[in-house]
């Protein structure tokens, strides 16, 4: 299944947050990497990848500091890691020859 | 964790609820940061089914063909008590009585045709009724009269449900409705009636077009 740049991004941190994936941490992780994103954009596409069957989600326990509101915990289905690993693969071969692969290294 | 942004969360389900709030809160957004947020995810949640552009165009279609509609169904009135005071009836007015209810069910059977059953309904039937509630407020008058200004409203909802059931006869209909406006447009133009109620002419060519455009697809798929 083809997916767009943001959902790749979106799979490509869940998948690497592992059993920490969430909204709030989602988002940090962006953040870090240079990638702002809001909430709301985070959120709609999470509910975009469920419909395609790429990740699943569940509600997770309360903390304190989120007030005591659930998490809804991500969890990248088979279907979702071949769908990145297609797009990574077309990224890589697409930018073999690129001037601009030497200077984001 | 302010009441009004809680108050904005209640239009989202109740898990998403939970969760999206726990990420603003944990996230320690601004409080305009977080309303902000939260507001254009509602906005593209709720988005989807209002993007259709043809469900605004039969919005657009109803709001123009309705206030003509409501005319004709005065002027039709008015014209009826005269003549059933004087005593007499004229062939033109009794076709133009059909015309107008052959208009206004063509008038819902293109709501029906161009926009998806259910989605926008609610803002369809407003764009509707609108302007004979209007008038309605605007010149208060005996009961009778007033509804009169809603006569329209009974065959364009029976036009909205054969269209939706789609138990409509497309060429039967296409073909009375081209001939009464051929038989009823002359005298419509030549005596005294007023220019809104003549551009109810339109109406049929408009018709025509929803139905040729989506009707294929929609009030007889």
């Amino acid at each position: 299944m083809a997916i767009g740049e943001f959902e790749y991004l979106l799979l490509a941190v869940a998948s690497s947050l592992q059993d920490e994936a969430y909204g709030a941490s989602i988002r940090k992780r962006l953040l870090e990497d240079g990638q702002a994103r809001s909430i709301g954009a985070i959120h709609t596409g999470l509910d975009r990848l469920e419909a395609k069957g790429l990740i699943v989600t569940q509600m997770g326990e309360p903390t304190a500091e989120r007030g005591g509101r659930a998490k809804r915990m991500v969890k990248v289905t088979a279907a979702g890691a071949r769908a990145a690993a297609d797009f990574y693969k077309m990224i890589s071969i697409a930018s073999r020859d690129v001037h601009w692969a030497e200077i984001s290294r | 964790m302010t009441r009004s942004l809680e108050a904005l969360a209640r239009l989202l389900p109740g898990e998403d609820r939970e969760a999206i709030l726990g990420d603003i809160c944990e996230s320690g957004l601004s409080n305009l940061n977080a309303h902000l947020d939260l507001s254009a995810l509602i906005w593209r949640r709720c988005l989807p089914p209002y993007a259709g552009i043809r469900d605004w165009a039969c919005i657009a279609f109803a709001a123009i063909i309705s206030p003509l509609l409501v005319g004709l169904s005065v002027a039709l009135s008015a014209q009826a008590s005269r003549q059933i005071h004087a005593g007499s009836f004229l062939g033109v007015v009794e076709l133009l009585r059909l015309g107008a209810l052959l208009w206004a069910a063509s008038l819902g059977v293109g709501i029906a045709a161009t926009s998806r059953p259910r989605n926008m309904a609610a803002l369809t039937a407003i764009a509707v009724l609108a302007p004979a509630i209007a008038c309605a407020f605007q010149y208060r008058g005996p009961g009778l009269q007033m509804a009169f200004l809603f006569l329209f409203a009974i065959p364009t909802i029976y036009g909205a449900w054969i269209g939706y059931r789609k138990k409509h006869h497309q060429r039967v209909w296409l073909i009375a409705t081209l001939l009464l406006t051929l038989i009823l447009g002359p005298p419509i133009l030549i005596h005294g009636y007023t220019m809104l109620n003549a551009s109810l002419l339109l109406a049929p060519a408009l018709y025509c077009w929803s139905i040729q455009r989506f009707g294929a697809r929609h009030a007889h798929s």
